[in-house]
């Protein structure tokens, strides 16, 4: 059970790869910067998928979600059974996981994929899909890693849409990663700018 | 100098520490999923994945092991029986094959053509799921990789493994049978009833106690250098070679110990 933080919260970062953070619900953040500045290695550590070597990083999410510009689903079993696997593991019953898998790819135009193999999708598809699964996990924070310049125009405005609609009914707080800050979508975004290998500025 | 040579000396244990850590991991996921901590989805997903390797393991394997059961009851055959006739000693046949084939070749014949079959697709379809942010993608959701990844590669390869090394030595003792009669001056009956009280119950189970052993051990090592592969793409034929480099270490290093601890 994650600690709540004060202010209600969902993320705080304490000099990490010398950056300070706070994220509360509604709100995004996008760290931007050159290639290997550090972007994908800071959002990592604020997922917690790499341990945290100097600072602090403290998380009160209890559903955390990810979006991954490449891969990030597992390719040997179906869409459908991507967004399923972890509804089961939050101890769903199957017919509300079902339910919330359903309409979760077809709030995405995904539902005619829903039996397919993530292999046998576009690019688009497979993004759209990360984005289906936050969705459906009912997800309180986001974390995109640099995703919006891989998708389409057609794409990006319907995960854009989705976003938007998150942060303005206050359930979701993102942050993000992007080169520059034209690839990040058009929210209420703070930007912090990565200057160079591991440096905030 | 003496700072490498402490690194060497603590290099076996740390490497040792990593893999049981793993295993204890591994363990403590696949109990929680069978006593229902994950749910009874999340175990019926588990359980697929289960299914696809032993099947992938255990069935796809059965041609392969038959095989080499059959060319090793060959070269028993011709070499083994043929070398004890010329001593006049053909009735030590029997316990030859015991000594041999239940107890010897048997698991660790076994084991290493499931190194070079499973081992190394397990290692591979890992690294390159951890490359993929697969792996990621279910620690970041909230899936535990060790108990949907890990714990069903290690029973299903423990189970198949087993399931294979008796089918191994069964085709090798048919083999013997089936070769039997081409033998200069056999006699059948007396052939199989020498094969038959040779078959100890206490080879027998240091049979299932090796091919249990080696069942479990090769998916902690093969598991192990999947997950922790790098993220460059070269790293994947590394990770498989260490994979099968360290497994028929640990199998021969095993077998070494088995034999030492049970004959005293």
């Amino acid at each position: 059970m994650a600690e709540p933080l004060a202010g209600g919260a969902l993320l705080e970062l304490e000099g990490v790869r010398g950056l300070s953070l706070r994220l509360l619900p509604g709100e995004a953040v996008a760290a931007v910067g050159p290639l290997g500045c550090g972007k994908t290695a800071l959002l990592r550590i604020a997922a917690g998928l790499e341990p945290c070597e100097s600072g602090e990083r403290r998380l009160a999410s209890e559903r955390t979600a990810i979006v991954f510009r490449q891969g990030g689903l597992v390719r040997n079993i179906t869409l459908a059974d991507n967004l399923l696997l972890p509804l089961y593991y939050q101890l769903l019953p199957s017919s509300e996981a079902e339910e919330r898998s359903s309409a979760a790819l077809e709030a995405f135009g995904l539902a005619p994929f829903a039996s397919e193999r993530p292999g046998g999708l576009s690019n688009d598809s497979r993004i759209l899909a990360q984005f289906a699964r936050a969705t459906a996990l009912g997800a309180d924070l986001l974390f995109v890693d640099d995703a919006f310049s891989q998708l389409t125009r057609s794409a990006a405005a319907k995960a854009e849409r989705w976003l938007k609609d998150e942060l303005v009914k206050g359930c979701l707080a993102v942050m993000m990663t992007g080169v520059e800050a034209q690839a990040i979508p058009q929210l209420p975004t703070r930007i912090v700018e990565l200057a160079g290998p591991g440096a905030a500025s | 100098m003496i700072s490498s040579l402490g690194a060497s000396f603590w290099a076996l244990p740390e490497a040792l520490g990593r893999r049981a850590n793993l295993l204890g991991r591994t363990l403590s996921s696949g109990y929680r999923l069978v006593v229902g901590r994950h749910g009874l989805t999340a175990w019926q997903a588990s359980r697929r994945v289960l299914f696809a390797q032993v099947f992938f393991t255990g069935v796809q394997a059965l041609l392969p092991i038959c095989g080499a059961g059959l060319a090793l009851s060959g070269i028993m055959m011709g070499v083994g029986y043929r070398t004890l006739a010329g001593w006049g000693a053909q009735r030590d046949f029997g316990d030859l094959m015991r000594l041999v084939v239940l107890t010897e070749f048997g698991p660790l014949l076994t084991a290493l053509i499931v190194i070079g079959r499973s081992g190394t697709a397990i290692t591979t379809e890992l690294a390159g799921m951890r490359l993929n942010h697969e792996i990621d993608a279910l620690e970041a959701h909230g899936v535990d990789p060790y108990a949907y990844l890990a714990a069903p590669r290690l029973f299903g390869v423990a189970s198949a493994n087993l399931a294979l090394t008796l089918c191994l030595i069964a085709s090798t003792y048919l083999g013997c049978v089936l070769l039997a009669p081409f033998m200069q001056g056999i006699s059948m009956p007396i052939f199989l009833s020498d094969l038959g009280e040779a078959m100890l119950p206490e080879a027998l189970r240091r049979c299932v106690v090796k091919a249990l052993l080696f069942g479990l051990t090769i998916p902690i090592i093969t598991v192990y250098h999947g997950f922790t592969v790098g993220h460059d793409i070269n790293e994947i034929p590394r990770a498989a070679t260490r994979a099968v480099v360290g497994a028929m270490s640990a199998v021969f290093a095993l077998d070494a110990l088995v034999a030492l601890v049970a004959h005293g």
